[in-house]
């Protein structure tokens, strides 16, 4: 019993389902047709605006020449007219140019003498301070110059003692061996000599007589 | 010195003095030995002849060794040296005349030293107690050419421009 009212609701509901479909189909179509129609109504109304636009644009066109027109005649008016008073005022502004002029030469003259003065000064004391500082550095530049001078004397006077002192020491050295050579040929000679003064060679006897002589003589002195 | 004075009669020289110590220290060695006679086995094994006579010849004054021996190496040590330098090696007769006269004319006391240089070419060169004294033959003949010294350089002049 229960399944048969599920049945028969079941159907009711899906006939009723189905009519509200059909109803929203149909609005929908009609929804359609509207649009497509004010699209064309639209379309309609840009064409007639543009045309409007264009007139419009063409008569203001018209009025533009019109009125540019007008404005060059009226200023041909008024220039002829300021030639009439042209020369009147050429004469005014001529004088007051003048006068401008001459009082402005004044000006300038004095401003000019004003700068040849300040010019003057300036240099003056520029020359007077490039004099004091060209003497001052002048004064610097002597003393530095005597300072290093010196310096380069000292220098000098310390490398020529360096070098009097190398080639004394060498002097000397040679010196030496100089007088070591000639002590040394001294002996030859007192040796040759004593060999040519005494004959060939001393016999034993005659060199143990030599140094009982010299012992004696040694004894006198009072070396023993 | 005087008790043992013919130990330091046989020393000349310095070496001999040197060797006479030595040989004396070597039988004071034997003195102290416990054998018996070795002191004797010393005097015939280790030292000269001469001078075992002279010490066998003390020891039979009844002296006594130890005593004797010190005393003999403390007058060694007293003696003075004459340094001489000479210009030949000295012979055995001129050591002896040397020392004679030495021992007559200074003292008993001293001995001497030789230093041998034949550029002396003949007397001596004496040093004795701080002094000294060349009294060669090269010094006196060097003596006299000092007096001429001016002519000897100009003679070596040329040789010493030759040598630069």
């Amino acid at each position: 019993m229960n399944e048969l009212v599920v049945f028969y609701g079941s159907g009711l509901v899906v006939s009723l389902l189905g009519v509200v479909l059909v109803i929203v189909a149909l609005s929908y179509h009609k929804a359609l047709r509207e649009i497509k129609a004010l699209r064309s109504e639209n379309d309609n109304l840009k064409k007639q605006g543009s045309a409007l636009a264009q007139d419009e644009l063409a008569r203001a066109r018209e009025q533009a020449h019109t009125i540019v027109s007008q404005a060059d005649t009226k200023a041909s008016t008024i220039v002829s007219q300021a030639d009439v008073f042209s020369s009147q005022v050429k004469q005014q502004f001529s004088t007051d140019l003048t006068a401008i002029v001459k009082k402005e030469e004044i000006d300038f003259e004095g401003l000019q003498k004003q700068i040849h003065e300040s010019a003057i000064q300036i240099l003056q004391e520029i020359s007077n301070s490039i004099k004091s500082d060209t003497h001052k550095s002048v004064e610097e530049f002597q003393l530095a110059l005597s300072v290093e001078m010196k310096k380069s004397q000292d220098q000098v006077r310390q490398s020529i003692e360096a070098g009097y002192a190398n080639v004394k020491r060498e002097v000397d050295a040679y010196q030496l061996l100089l007088m070591t050579q000639v002590e040394k040929q001294i002996y030859e000679i007192v040796r040759t000599t004593a060999k040519k003064v005494i004959g060939s060679s001393l016999s034993i006897e005659e060199h143990q007589e030599l140094i009982i002589k010299a012992l004696e003589e040694a004894k006198r002195e009072h070396i023993l | 010195m005087s008790t043992f004075s013919n130990i330091t009669t046989i020393v000349r020289t310095e070496s001999e003095c040197s060797l006479l110590r030595e040989e004396l220290q070597l039988l004071l060695v034997g003195v102290f030995e416990t054998k018996e006679n070795t002191l004797e086995e010393v005097l015939v094994r280790s030292v000269r002849a001469s001078t075992a006579q002279i010490v066998r010849d003390n020891l039979a004054m009844k002296v006594d060794p130890k005593s004797y021996l010190e005393d003999a190496i403390a007058d060694l040590d007293k003696l003075e040296v004459l340094h001489l330098t000479v210009a030949v090696e000295p012979t055995e007769d001129m050591l002896i005349r040397i020392i004679d006269w030495v021992r007559k004319n200074v003292s008993d006391n001293v001995i001497l030293s030789f230093d041998h240089s034949s550029t002396i070419v003949g007397g001596a060169i004496v040093s004795f107690r701080g002094k000294y004294r060349d009294i060669s033959l090269r010094n006196v003949i060097s003596d006299a050419l000092v007096e001429d010294h001016d002519k000897i350089l100009n003679q070596l002049k040329p040789k010493l421009n030759k040598q630069k």
